[in-house]
């Protein structure tokens, strides 16, 4: 019977996790987790989108720390299932699946989760949770100018706004590092 | 500050070097394209692009209140002139209504309203920036 796994023991029910356990399944204990991290990422993205917002369209994107979170502590593929799933999940809430703002919102969270695994990979001396969570969130609002350029059919003014969305992405990124820190340190 | 994990730290010296780099990027593209660019300058002419690629210029007169009706992807749009030479979307189908929250900008910055596929003020000068895009 192993004890140690990805991490979530510790948000689980008592009864789940001994369920679990004596199933002995290590693919349960993903899946119950991939369930548990998809439906708090949807949650606090649903929140953060009815949140009053410093400029109407810059979010800080807190549900990226439980992407991170999922990169840090799951196996590679895992982060990635979260961010369709989380981007299936609000977009069939907030109503805005294929549409302009969900093809946003899933490139934004494609383009941080392989640009946060990159940085990752650099090594766990070099870069820390902060550097990771900036690039991600810079890639993030990358990729979402891009898909925003694709629709409006016009990139340069798009392109104009960057130095506004390189400037957000620092505050919204450590933000999101310091949540990530303490989910990692909070739980085993 | 390692925690439970304690191969990852939270700041390293490098993640320092990309916070600095990344702000200094953010501070000198803000400088070149942002802040008081264009400011005091009525341009006589607006431009409005669609995502369909046509484009319509509208003749701007000074020192009077406009409202320019228009037709996007999501339905109606009204772009809205003011004496002092600011515009904003006043109205808009689209879901989001981000654009409407905007508000004013200058006359030398652009709105973009993406699930509309429109952009107010395409023709920006070169040293304003875009004040808005929204989702």
């Amino acid at each position: 019977m192993r004890t140690t796994s990805y991490g979530l023991h510790g948000w689980c029910a008592g009864n789940d996790r001994s369920a679990a356990s004596s199933a002995g399944s290590e693919k349960l204990r993903l899946i119950v987790s991939l369930g548990i991290l998809t439906a708090a990422a949807s949650a606090v993205q649903i929140a953060e989108s009815s949140l009053p917002r410093l400029l109407p369209w810059l979010k800080p994107g807190l549900s990226n720390a439980l992407v991170l979170y999922a990169l840090i502590r799951m196996p590679p593929f895992f982060a990635w299932t979260l961010v369709l799933f989380r981007s299936l999940v609000t977009g069939i809430i907030l109503g805005t699946l294929f549409t302009p703002t969900g093809w946003m919102s899933l490139a934004g969270g494609a383009a941080a989760v392989a640009t946060m695994s990159l940085a990752a990979g650099l090594g766990q001396n070099r870069i820390g949770l902060s550097g990771i969570s900036v690039t991600g969130a810079v890639a993030h609002n990358i990729a979402q100018l891009a898909v925003a350029g694709c629709f409006a059919g016009s990139f340069i003014p798009i392109l104009l706004h960057l130095p506004i969305m390189l400037g957000a992405a620092v505050p919204s990124g450590l933000v999101v590092a310091a949540l990530t820190h303490q989910l990692l340190r909070r739980t085993p | 500050m390692t925690g439970a994990n304690p191969g990852r730290r939270f700041i390293t010296r490098l993640d320092g070097v990309i916070i600095a780099a990344l702000i200094a990027c953010s501070f000198a593209g803000s400088l070149v394209y942002g802040f008081g660019a264009g400011r005091g300058k009525i341009p006589d002419r607006l431009t409005i692009r669609f995502a369909d690629g046509n484009r319509r210029t509208y003749e701007i007169r000074k020192g009077q209140v406009q409202d320019i009706p228009i037709v996007g992807r999501c339905g109606p749009m009204i772009i809205e002139f003011d004496r002092d030479g600011r515009i904003r979307i006043a109205a808009s189908a689209c879901p989001s209504q981000n654009c409407v929250r905007t508000g004013w900008v200058r006359s030398s910055e652009c709105i973009v309203c993406v699930p509309n596929g429109v952009i107010v003020n395409e023709n920006v000068p070169d040293e304003a920036a875009p004040d808005g895009i929204t989702r």
